[in-house]
């Protein structure tokens, strides 16, 4: 079991991905923004965090930097989930530091596949 | 007297005190209900969950249970399964699909299109995109002459969800009526992706046999399809844009064939999508264009020279540099910027003003 913190604006989306998440045995804290994602990742220090790119006021892109720039949370993966699929939004992405993005509309199964592949490497490494 | 005063007193004061207990009262049951609205929508939307992404009996005996839901209490449950729908893909999209369909959604938001009121047919319209039938095309191409903006722009929206290259001719009609669907209908284009790709070309084929097009609307003699020539050329300016927006490789012979015989908006829309889909093949029309009179082709023709980036077009960039338009003048040293080092030495070597201008942009942004 691992403790994942999902960031996302739209309500429909934290309870499909929040459910998806339980379901297969993590436990999940929700949020509706990037700056609530980086205060709970500080106070529950989780194994992934899954960050919306679009929201208000801090954005997904800024959220995954600042948790690069914070030492105690530089390695934690990130996965950006985002309705913005054009190469230079993907690469964007990966600059900021993300270690995998899904596109909406996603499949709630193919997402946690990712969750589970993207914790398994962090385990292995 | 004192008696009728201290009688006035009490009736005001019993009046107020009555008038406080029933707000007190309002306000508890407004709380009591919001409280059990909200209890309810979200033992809904668990049992939806269930549905969609549970395993298993749990999923078989929820789903059973939304199935059986009726009237208002179905309602509610297609509410929420609309919200979810387009957000998600896979096997939870079918099952919800095949749920809502079984249940009649298609049917009632048809109904609601025909609704008087403009947020029903807009919500109908959107209801139609969540759920993506094909077969819902024709029921929506006539919003797009709806009187309100917000129901045209729903109906452009939900055909890009329905992906459906039969809307096409019909949405760059909508364009031409109200420019400012424009972005909308460019998006849905896009949604459709490559189906729409023979439309457009049908579009844009269609005024390199007249040889000529005047790129503004309204003006002009009508047409088989009662548009005036006018409009025309804006339907091909539209196309040309969105096969650049396609990228579309094979659209190239044709978008150079129209960009050497057009004029006008049609001629900017084309050298645009020309760049947009970045094949060398246009680099030498392009030129010939960036060589003409028109200020407005030759500042497309230079941006689009710009994003395909082959050093070939420096030297030509490097005569447009002619002083006479600040506008061309500028995408040119955009361009000859954006072809790096080969661009870096031409921009270097001419006295043009805009060259200086852009190799200074280039040094602040070196630096930052």
């Amino acid at each position: 079991m691992a403790v994942i913190v999902v960031a996302d604006d739209d309500a429909d989306i934290r309870d499909l991905v929040g459910f998806k998440l339980e379901q297969s045995g993590h436990e999940v804290e929700l949020v509706a923004d990037g700056a609530a994602a980086v205060s709970a990742c500080r106070e529950r220090r989780p194994d992934l965090v899954l960050l919306d790119v679009m929201m208000p006021g801090m954005s997904g892109l800024d959220a995954c930097r600042a948790l690069r720039d914070d030492s105690g949370l530089a390695t934690v993966p990130v996965i950006l989930l985002t309705a913005r699929a054009q190469e230079s939004d993907i690469e964007q992405g990966f600059r900021a530091g993300a270690d995998d993005y899904v596109v909406k509309p996603f499949s709630p199964r193919e997402l946690a596949s990712r969750v589970t592949a993207v914790l398994a490497r962090r385990r292995a490494s | 007297m004192s008696h009728l005063l201290w009688l006035l007193v009490g009736v005001l004061g019993a009046g107020a005190a009555v008038q406080v207990v029933a707000l007190v009262v309002l306000r508890l049951g407004r709380r009591m209900l919001s409280r059990h609205r909200e209890e309810r929508r979200t033992r809904l939307r668990r049992m939806l969950l269930t549905a969609l992404l549970g395993e298993g009996d749990e999923a078989r005996v929820a789903f059973a249970a939304l199935r059986a839901r009726r009237g208002r209490s179905w309602h509610e449950v297609e509410n929420q399964a609309l919200s979810l729908l387009p957000k998600i893909k896979g096997d939870a999209r079918i099952t919800l699909t095949a749920l809502l369909l079984e249940r009649g959604a298609v049917r009632r938001a048809g109904r609601g299109l025909r609704s008087r009121r403009m947020v029903a047919r807009a919500a109908a319209a959107h209801r139609l995109g969540s759920l993506a039938q094909p077969e819902s095309t024709p029921h929506l191409l006539p919003l797009l002459r709806d009187k309100h903006f917000l129901v045209r722009r729903t109906a452009v929206r939900a055909l890009g969800q329905l992906g459906d290259p039969a809307a096409v001719p019909a949405l760059l009609d909508a364009v031409v009526r109200d420019d400012s669907l424009t972005r909308d209908a460019m998006g849905t284009i896009q949604r459709i992706g490559s189906a729409a790709v023979d439309p457009l070309r049908a579009e844009l084929a269609s005024v390199t046999g007249r040889g000529v097009s005047t790129g503004s609307t309204g003006r002009g003699g009508s047409t088989g399809r009662g548009v005036s020539t006018g409009s025309t050329g804006r339907r091909a300016a539209l196309a040309a844009t969105g096969l650049g927006l396609l990228t579309d490789v094979g659209s190239v012979p044709l978008l150079v064939r129209v960009l050497e015989r057009s004029r006008g908006r049609l001629r900017v829309a084309t050298a645009e999508a020309l760049g947009l889909i970045g094949s060398p093949a246009a680099v030498a029309p392009l030129l010939t264009t960036l060589g003409e009179g028109d200020p407005a082709a030759r500042t497309a023709a230079a941006t689009a020279l710009g994003r395909i980036g082959s050093a070939e077009a420096a030297g030509g960039l490097a005569r447009a540099l002619d002083g006479a338009d600040r506008d061309a003048d500028r995408a040119v040293a955009a361009a000859l910027l954006r072809l790096e080092g080969t661009g870096r030495e031409v921009l270097a070597t001419t006295g043009s003003p805009y060259a200086a201008e852009a190799l200074a942009v280039h040094r602040v942004r070196q630096d930052a």
